[in-house]
């Protein structure tokens, strides 16, 4: 899979105020590639780089090969829709599609049909002829997707999308989106809301302070958590005989830490990959504890970045 | 008797064919000026990067994609064409009004002055009434239209990119490929096609003053050009303030404040100045003072801006005779520099000119002896004393105007307007273009971040 958005070393300052510092990322063709990350990390000027509105201070970002300095070439492979936009009274849904039709020069007949496409796309068919601004939330965000593609690009930067809608509209989204890559877009798509990214992306980076933390497919960054996880375990018997196991998993050198939950399960910060759990679970039942379940804690997304953007110094929170 | 019709019909003709002729010129040239813009731009970009045509179909494009939007929201219901009817209405309310009460005028002049003495107190003779009431409906309807169009066309351009970052479409808009020139001139253009299709259905009304005369097709076209350029200028002002400030309202308040700079202000800087440098301490009024004066005057440059100031020179070169014309020369020949004079007096009393509109201008032959009263900016203007052995000699007032001296103020403040309006738009359109979007902020009351406050812009 080649590589179709690739950035290196990219940066931007603000006023002194460093907001993405020497990001380098590589989104390979027909991803969904989650941007996550707290507030303020820099997913929105990385995105708001990559669309051609702010010219980098360092480094630089390839779309398709072109570099996001040469303005109009750019701006042509990728859609982009922001995290906040608002839309124009007085115009009808199909007049404001047209309108961005036009900025990019598409001919009559081509925007007529563009326009019919799209509206089937994101199922606002039936709202043609309405204004746009009697539109619910969640329709003005697909319009607002819809007026991404009017130029049929190859990437598609998502700021933070589904912010703002009910759960309704955002399974809505998340299949519009999977239909789009089926279509063969690109799609980056930033959020601090990770349990939607993790349904649909194919790779994730997580970035804090404007630096990626960690980056990569799905499956690779849940086993590279896999190497941290925590291990529930439940053992049978009375009191006693639970302060005896947390003693037993305590003294194991891959144990980082272990606590007795009252409800007697010992919970375990285990530093080991899935083999050297399976080799202390057999060491356990071999000293005798009973052990009854043995299971690693629910890993998702949202844990692995608290995980991460902990391990760095907590979150930039502005 | 048909040659005879012929003859007074064909020049007529000929001027209002011409006098339409030059309208259209000078309605297209602004509109070519700002186009001849757009291609120096284009050929700048073309230079650069060497690829024209892509760019030129991309402005092209995107001038019809902004104009399309920006007149299908303006143009839409029923909402355009009734502010169209009012406007109108007003328009010819106004204008019945003045004739009304300009008729009136001369039906009592008539009655006071029933053996026909009212020429001397209307300063034209029995002709001349029917022309009285033209020149008046010209003026008043002259100075109308000047006020509309000072105060719409900086609130029809003043929103036009604020707007769009109010209401967080203007990322949407610049992550086109459109060229920020096709934004602003779109904007801009858009803007005036509603405040031109005003003037022009001013037209009509305005070409009633034919019927009463005293008023040339030229005057009308340079009122009309005057207007067009007025338009042109404040309109591109609004859209500057707009594209620099965040804030529509912000934007409107910084707008109509130069405009009252420009209009009202400049008059007073002018006024203010002239009276300062007219003072000198210890010396006596004499007409050395005044004369010396003269060359002591603020620059014409001053009101260059100033539409008020190309108003007033035109209603002055129509050679009115109503009041308005009277005030508009005065301004005119102070702005100007003429000297002007209320009247010219021989040393006994004899009046050599009546006061005219226009003032008694002064040509070099005539040699002043003595100036009785000081300059006043209103338009009264000193008393000019000649040798007795000057012969009074009656001036008869002019009915025709192209006798009087014109065309030096309103061409330079016509063309000044559109050189403003090329500036600022070539402005506005760096602040619009994408590099520039995380632009320097304005000093205003903005407080510095702490140091160890992480980046507030995600």
């Amino acid at each position: 899979m080649s590589a179709i958005v690739e950035t290196r070393g990219l940066a931007k300052r603000f006023n002194g105020t460093l907001a993405v510092g020497g990001l380098d990322l590589v989104v390979g063709e027909n991803e969904i590639f989650g941007l996550v990350g707290p507030n303020g990390a820099g997913k929105t000027t990385t995105l708001r780089m990559l669309a051609t509105l702010l010219a980098p201070t360092a480094g630089d970002a390839f779309i398709g090969g072109i570099s996001v300095r040469r303005q109009p070439a750019a701006g042509r492979i990728i859609g982009y829709m922001p995290d906040a936009f608002g839309v124009y009274d007085d115009m009808k849904v199909w007049e404001y599609l047209d309108f961005f039709a036009r900025c990019y020069g598409l001919s009559a007949g081509r925007r007529r049909q563009m326009i019919g496409d799209l509206l089937d796309l994101v199922d606002l068919a039936e709202k043609r002829d309405a204004y746009v601004q009697t539109l619910s939330r969640g329709m003005q965000q697909r319009l607002c997707l819809a007026h991404a593609l009017v130029h049929d690009p190859a990437v598609l930067l998502l700021d933070e999308p589904a912010s703002g809608l009910d759960p309704r509209a955002r399974v809505e989204l998340r299949e519009l989106l999977r239909e789009l890559r089926a279509l063969g877009k690109t799609i980056l798509i930033s959020s601090h809301i990770l349990p939607e990214l993790e349904e649909i992306c194919t790779s994730v980076a997580i970035i804090d302070r404007g630096r990626v933390l960690a980056a990569g497919r799905v499956a690779e960054i849940e086993r590279q958590l896999r190497a941290g996880a925590v291990l529930r375990v439940h053992v049978l018997g009375d009191d006693e005989a639970q302060v005896a196991a947390r003693a037993f998993f305590a003294a194991e050198p891959q144990v980082a830490s272990a606590g007795l939950l009252p409800d007697g399960t010992v919970e375990l910060g285990f530093r080991g990959d899935e083999e050297a759990g399976a080799a202390l679970l057999a060491r356990a039942i071999a000293a005798g504890h009973r052990v009854a379940t043995f299971a690693r804690a629910a890993s998702d997304l949202e844990e692995l970045f608290l995980q991460v953007t902990a391990e760095n110094g907590g979150s930039g929170d502005a | 008797m048909r040659s005879e019709r012929l003859r007074t019909w064909l020049p007529r003709l000929a001027g209002a064919a011409a006098g339409g002729g030059v309208a259209l010129l000078l309605f297209l040239a602004p509109v070519v000026g700002l186009g001849a813009l757009g291609i120096v731009a284009v050929v700048l970009a073309a230079l650069r990067r060497g690829r024209l045509l892509p760019w030129l179909r991309a402005f092209a494009s995107g001038i019809g994609a902004v104009g399309t939007k920006e007149l299908r929201g303006r143009m839409r219901g029923r909402r355009a064409f009734t502010v169209l009817t009012l406007y109108l209405a007003l328009l010819a309310g106004f204008a019945w009004a003045v004739t009304e009460i300009q008729k009136r005028g001369v039906e009592q002049a008539q009655v006071v002055f029933p053996g026909g003495g009212m020429e001397q107190v209307l300063g034209v003779g029995q002709v001349g009434q029917s022309s009285l009431v033209g020149q008046t409906l010209f003026t008043s309807l002259l100075v109308l239209l000047t006020l509309l169009i000072v105060f719409l066309a900086p609130a029809f351009t003043a929103g036009a990119i604020s707007q769009e970052r109010e209401k967080q479409t203007f990322e949407l808009l610049v992550a086109t490929p459109l060229p920020a020139l096709a934004i602003v001139l779109g904007k801009l253009l858009t803007a005036l096609v509603y405040l031109f299709l005003l003037i022009l259905a001013s037209i009509p009304l305005m070409s009633l003053v034919f019927t009463f005369g005293g008023i040339s097709p030229d005057d009308v076209v340079r009122a009309y050009a005057v207007l067009v350029a007025t338009a042109i200028g404040l309109g591109a002002l609004g859209l500057f303030f707009s594209a620099l400030v965040r804030r529509t309202q912000v934007a409107t308040v910084l707008t109509y404040l130069v405009t009252l700079g420009l209009t009202l202000g400049s008059l007073f800087v002018f006024v203010f100045w002239g009276a300062m440098v007219n003072y000198q301490p210890g010396a006596s009024r004499s007409d050395r003072n005044i004369i010396d004066s003269l060359g002591r005057r603020p620059p014409e440059a001053l009101v260059w801006l100033n539409p008020t100031a190309a108003v007033a020179d035109v209603i002055c070169g129509t050679g009115g005779t109503g009041d308005l014309p009277y005030y508009a020369c005065g301004v005119t020949t102070v702005l100007t520099n003429q000297p002007f004079f209320g009247a010219v007096q021989t040393r006994d009393g004899t009046e050599v000119a009546p006061p005219q509109p226009g003032g008694a201008l002064l040509d070099d032959s005539a040699v002043a002896v003595e100036v009785r009263r000081a300059v006043d900016p209103t338009g009264g203007g000193p008393i000019l004393v000649l040798p007795a052995d000057v012969r009074a000699e009656p001036v008869q007032p002019q009915v025709n105007p192209f006798g009087v001296p014109r065309d030096k103020l309103w061409p330079r403040i016509v063309l000044s307007e559109i050189g403003l309006a090329v500036v600022l738009t070539l402005l506005s359109v760096l602040l619009v273009s994408p590099a520039r979007l995380s632009r320097p902020r304005l000093p205003g009351p903005t407080f510095r971040r702490r140091a160890a406050a992480p980046e507030v812009t995600r």
